[in-house]
C-alpha cells in the first residue's frame, strides 16, 4: 500500500459531458487514508463516471482528479497501479477459472512471486470464501461469488484507494457482511475508499463522509 | 522493455488459453475457410498450369475472409464479460494490451493457414518452396491483424458491428493483400526470394507504417 501522506484521492474542478449532457460539473472531492467517502445520488446522477475518471477508464473534459499526487490522464499507469475498483460487472474472463482470472491480473500487476499460490493469496481468498471454488469457471459462479473473485481481484495489488459501484447490490445479506468487513479491514489498514451507493446507510466504520451528488455537483 | 514483453505475453496467453475454451475464433475460421476451398476446388476443377494462377487468389482470399470471421469475435469476448475493463484498470500500457492482442490474432490466423494449406496441396496439386511461403504468409498476415484489432476494436461500440468491421476492413488492407496473392503467384511457380522483394518491400512498409499507427489509435480508442 502506498506511503503517500496527502489526501490518497483529489479531485477538483472535475467537469465531464456526454454529448450535450453535463453529467459532473466542476465537481471536487478529496478521501484521505483510513477515510471512506459514501457518494449518492440517483440513477444517471454521475456517480459512475465519476469513479470511472479516478480508475483512468474515462478521460474528463476538464478538472484534475489524482490519486496520491498522480494525474489520473497525465500519468494514468501510475494511477491505476494504486486504484482497485468493484463494479457493477466483475470484470473479469468468464471462461477462466478463479485462478486463472486472478493469476492473468496479479501477472499484469507485476505480482511475479507466486501470486497464487502463497500465503499472501490465501489471506486474500480465505475471507471471501472463495477456497473451495477456484478452480470454478466464472460463468458457474452466482452473482454474489462473481462479486466476491472482483473484490479479490481489486486488492490483489494492495491498492491505495478502492472504488465500490454500488457494492451491496444484489447480494445476500451474508455477502454484504463479508463484503462490509472485509472493506472495513482494508480501511483499518490505512487504505481509502469511495463509495457510490443508492442509499446512506453503510457499515464501513466510523470515519465515512457523506456526499449527494446531484446536478453534477457534490453536496 | 522487458515488463513491456512480459505484459504482450501474458495477454497472448490469457487470450490462447480463452479460446482453447470456448473455440469461437478458430473453429469459425477454419470451418469457413475450408468449405471455400473444397468449393473453389469443384467451380474451378483447376489443370496444373492453371492452378499456380488461382490458388494464390483462393488462399488469401479464404483467409481474408476466414480472418474477419474471426476478428469480429475477438474484442467481443474480452467486452462481453467486462474483462476488458479489468484488463485496461490494470497498469498495462495501451499499447502493450493492443500488440497481444494483435500476436493472439497472428497465432490464430497462422494455426488456420497451417491446416488450410496442406488441403490446398492435396486438392490443387501444388508444389513450392516452404521457406519464402513461411516469410510471405507472417508478413501478410501481421499487417492483417494489426488492422483487423484495430478495426475490431473500433467496430466493437457500434450496433452493426459485423457488418462495419468488413467495411472498413477491407479497402484498408488492400495493398497487404496484393502483395501477398502477388508473392503467393510467384512462389507457386517455382519462383524464391530474389523474384519477389518489390512485393515484399511493400509488405513490410504496410506492416511498419500500421505497427506506428495501429497501437495509437488504440490508445484513443480505449480511454474513451
Amino acid at each position: 500500500m502506498s506511503k503517500f501522506s496527502g489526501s490518497v484521492v483529489k479531485v477538483k474542478g472535475l467537469t465531464k459531458s456526454y454529448g450535450r449532457l453535463r453529467v459532473l460539473n466542476s465537481l471536487d472531492v478529496e478521501v484521505s487514508r483510513g477515510e471512506v467517502a459514501v457518494i449518492y445520488g440517483s440513477n444517471g446522477s454521475g456517480k459512475t463516471t465519476l469513479q470511472s475518471i479516478i480508475s483512468s477508464l474515462t478521460t474528463p473534459d476538464a478538472g484534475l482528479a489524482e490519486v496520491c499526487g498522480r494525474d489520473t490522464s497525465i500519468r494514468s499507469q501510475m494511477a491505476r497501479e494504486l486504484v482497485g475498483f468493484v463494479a457493477h460487472t466483475p470484470f473479469l474472463y468468464e471462461a477462466l477459472t478463479v485462478k486463472e482470472n486472478l493469476l492473468f491480473f496479479s501477472r499484469l500487476y507485476g505480482l511475479t512471486e507466486g501470486p497464487v499460490d502463497g500465503e499472501a493469496f490465501e489471506r486474500l481468498i480465505s475471507p471471501l470464501g472463495l477456497d473451495e471454488r477456484i478452480d470454478q469457471r466464472i460463468d458457474t459462479l452466482s452473482h454474489g461469488y462473481r462479486k466476491r473473485v472482483s473484490i479479490a481481484r481489486a486488492l490483489l495489488h494492495k491498492p491505495a484507494v478502492l472504488l465500490l459501484d454500488e457494492p451491496e447490490s444484489g447480494l445476500d445479506i451474508q455477502t454484504v457482511e463479508v463484503f462490509e468487513g472485509i472493506i472495513s479491514d482494508f480501511i483499518r489498514s490505512g487504505g481509502a475508499a469511495l463509495v457510490t451507493t443508492h442509499s446512506r446507510a453503510s457499515a464501513y466504520g466510523e470515519k465515512v463522509t457523506y456526499y449527494n451528488l446531484e446536478q453534477g455537483k457534490l453536496f | 522493455m522487458k515488463t513491456y514483453v512480459y505484459q504482450i505475453a501474458v495477454i497472448v496467453w490469457k487470450d490462447t488459453l480463452l479460446e482453447m475454451r470456448t473455440r469461437e475464433v478458430v473453429i469459425s475460421m477454419i470451418v469457413f475457410a475450408l468449405l471455400s476451398v473444397v468449393t473453389f476446388n469443384f467451380a474451378f476443377d483447376a489443370t496444373p498450369s492453371m492452378a499456380n494462377m488461382v490458388a494464390s487468389g483462393i488462399l488469401w482470399v479464404t483467409l481474408v475472409f476466414g480472418a474477419i470471421l474471426g476478428l469480429t469475435r475477438v474484442f467481443a469476448l474480452e467486452v462481453s464479460s467486462g474483462g476488458i475493463d479489468g484488463t485496461l484498470l490494470s497498469p498495462i500500457s495501451r499499447d502493450a494490451f493492443f500488440f497481444g492482442k494483435v500476436i493472439s490474432t497472428l497465432i490464430f490466423m497462422m494455426f488456420v493457414e497451417a491446416i488450410l494449406l496442406p488441403v490446398m496441396v492435396v486438392f490443387f496439386d501444388l508444389y513450392f518452396q516452404l521457406i519464402p511461403l513461411i516469410l510471405v504468409s507472417i508478413l501478410a498476415l501481421f499487417g492483417l491483424a494489426l488492422v483487423g484489432s484495430l478495426f475490431s476494436a473500433m467496430a466493437i461500440n457500434t450496433k452493426a458491428r459485423e457488418v462495419m468491421l468488413p467495411v472498413l476492413y477491407l479497402p484498408v488492407i488492400v495493398p497487404v493483400l496484393l502483395s501477398a496473392v502477388e508473392c503467393t503467384e510467384v512462389i507457386l511457380a517455382g519462383g524464391g526470394l530474389a523474384d519477389i522483394t518489390k512485393w515484399l518491400s511493400m509488405m513490410l512498409v504496410f506492416d511498419a507504417t500500421y505497427m506506428v499507427a495501429a497501437p495509437f489509435c488504440f490508445s484513443a480508442i480505449a480511454s474513451e
